[in-house]
């Protein structure tokens, strides 16, 4: 992927559950490299809207998808997409750590084996180490995951992609339910993985996105004529400007400023 | 045993009026189902025996007689889990060769005569097993896989195609699939006398030649069921009819 270039073009994306759009109308770019974060309160449409990035809407019933996104200059959901090849290079890391019930071992093995990669103890390390988690379990890859606490499954959940050797990892509110202790080990390891990759975060954390992200995506639930909430896009660009300039006055309520 | 057509008439009415008197007075509001139930049973059976009383003076029609049912068995299994052609394929061959494995080891070994009498009636008994067996492990397998469609995502992520990740499901649906039917031969003469072994006794066998038919039917079920099963779970697509297909809506149509 070349980094000139952004990771993903958005072009009036809407995205419906039966005939109710949770996502209306988004047309932005998200940059190649860093951390996007995706911000705003509950229920404004940010994880539908990172779910459709590797096209894991097509698991929800009745989700459909109006508009156009493109990864790396493809559109992900042309009929000859190679959907295994996408989700390989666009990794995820769920709200919630779900571990495969098997062992930390398996679980790191899982993706490269698929892949028909050599799946070896340097490979296990190397993940394991990158999503700092080795020193932890090192002497317990055959122990069943499911035996970790929250923050370290949600870290094997993290080295499990990175296993693959993703261009992008998708995070869908990583450390919504991890104490702070884990949630600090989880966004230390999310800023160290910012210099090789490219990071879509989504959090209603404020704090969290003022200390990650260099670019933020503000969403909102806006009623539209009809009285449905929908999330819309109410301003994006870099985390400096928008923390500190805010353009829109719901960008500012937010955060808590003085609207401009 | 002699069977009197004029007895056994009058038996089957007053069993039908005391089915029916027992409905009115409790009160159960099914009499309609019971006599249109009754009806078919009745149409159904007769036509059965006439084409089986034909098969057996025409051995090469039970070739015919078994295609039919395993198509029909694939139907009403398919009609059950859903799905598309492929899945109708997968079905087909998830019975016919759990039915044929089966039927095969009996007819080698000579467990029974290699004669239409003999394995027409077992075979369907096989066919109607697999059939059974498909439905469950299919419907298992993706209700499995909605209930835990979180942990399907986290495969599908990581690289899994749609089969892929269903194959993480695909045992247990598979065992589970299998219990009814080892209750079945666990219980065997304890719980109730099962139909091989009353359809021998009934016909004049000896209690031991109908608990040798029994045991081979019941074992035979065992393993067409374990084929089909594992062949069900392993080669129907894992995902229920309204998940996993392409979101995106053609151009302007939102």
């Amino acid at each position: 992927m070349s980094t000139s270039e952004p990771a993903f073009r958005l072009d009036a994306v809407t995205v419906l559950y039966g005939r109710t759009p949770a996502v209306q109308d988004v047309t932005l770019d998200i940059r190649s490299g860093g951390v996007t974060a995706l911000l705003g309160a509950s229920g404004c449409g940010k994880s539908t809207l990172l779910r459709s990035l590797n096209r894991l809407n097509d698991l929800v019933p009745d989700a459909r998808l109006a508009g156009r996104i493109t990864f790396d200059g493809q559109d992900i959901h042309a009929p000859d997409v190679d959907l295994v090849s996408l989700r390989r290079r666009v990794g995820m890391v769920f709200q919630r750590p779900t571990v495969i019930p098997a062992s930390i071992r398996e679980n790191i093995a899982f993706g490269p084996r698929l892949a028909k990669r050599d799946v070896d103890d340097a490979l296990i390390e190397g993940a394991l180490t990158r999503a700092n988690l080795w020193p932890e379990v090192t002497g317990h890859l055959d122990d069943p995951a499911s035996g970790l606490s929250g923050g370290q499954q949600q870290r094997l959940s993290i080295a499990r992609c990175l296993a693959l050797e993703p261009e992008v990892l998708l995070m869908d509110e990583p450390t919504a339910s991890l104490d702070p202790q884990a949630t600090a080990a989880v966004e230390d390891l999310i800023a160290s993985l910012a210099q090789e990759m490219t990071i879509v975060l989504v959090t209603h954390s404020l704090g969290q996105a003022e200390r990650l992200a260099d670019d933020v995506v503000f969403m909102a639930a806006e009623p539209d004529a009809a009285g449905e909430r929908r999330g819309v896009v109410v301003e994006h660009g870099p985390a400096q400007t928008l923390f500190h300039a805010p353009r829109d006055p719901r960008t500012a309520e937010y955060l808590g400023r003085t609207s401009p | 045993m002699n069977v009197d057509p004029v007895r056994t008439g009058v038996a089957l009415v007053l069993l039908f009026a005391a089915a029916i008197a027992v409905m009115t007075l409790g009160g159960i509001r099914h009499r309609a189902d019971l006599a249109v139930a009754a009806g078919r049973a009745l149409v159904q059976l007769i036509a059965v025996a006439l084409v089986i009383a034909w098969i057996f003076t025409h051995p090469e029609g039970a070739v015919v007689y078994l295609s039919i049912m395993v198509v029909a068995a694939t139907w009403t299994a398919h009609r059950r889990i859903g799905g598309d052609r492929r899945d109708f394929l997968a079905l087909l061959g998830a019975i016919a060769l759990g039915a044929a494995a089966t039927v095969a080891i009996v007819s080698v070994t000579g467990a029974l005569s290699f004669t239409a009498q003999a394995l027409l009636p077992f075979s369907a008994q096989m066919i109607g097993g697999a059939m059974t067996t498909a439905i469950l492990a299919g419907m298992r397998l993706r209700d499995d896989v909605r209930d835990n469609i979180d942990l399907f995502a986290v495969y599908v992520s990581l690289g899994a195609t749609y089969r892929q990740a269903g194959q993480q499901f695909a045992t247990r649906a598979a065992q589970r699939a299998l219990v009814p039917t080892l209750d079945q031969t666990r219980s065997a003469g304890l719980v109730t006398l099962p139909g091989a072994f009353v359809g021998m006794l009934l016909g004049g066998a000896t209690p031991l030649q109908a608990a040798q038919v029994q045991l081979l039917v019941l074992i035979g079920l065992l393993l067409v069921q374990s084929i089909t099963a594992l062949l069900t779970t392993r080669w129907i697509d894992p995902l229920p009819d309204d998940l996993g297909r392409n979101v995106a809506l053609p151009e302007g149509a939102s």
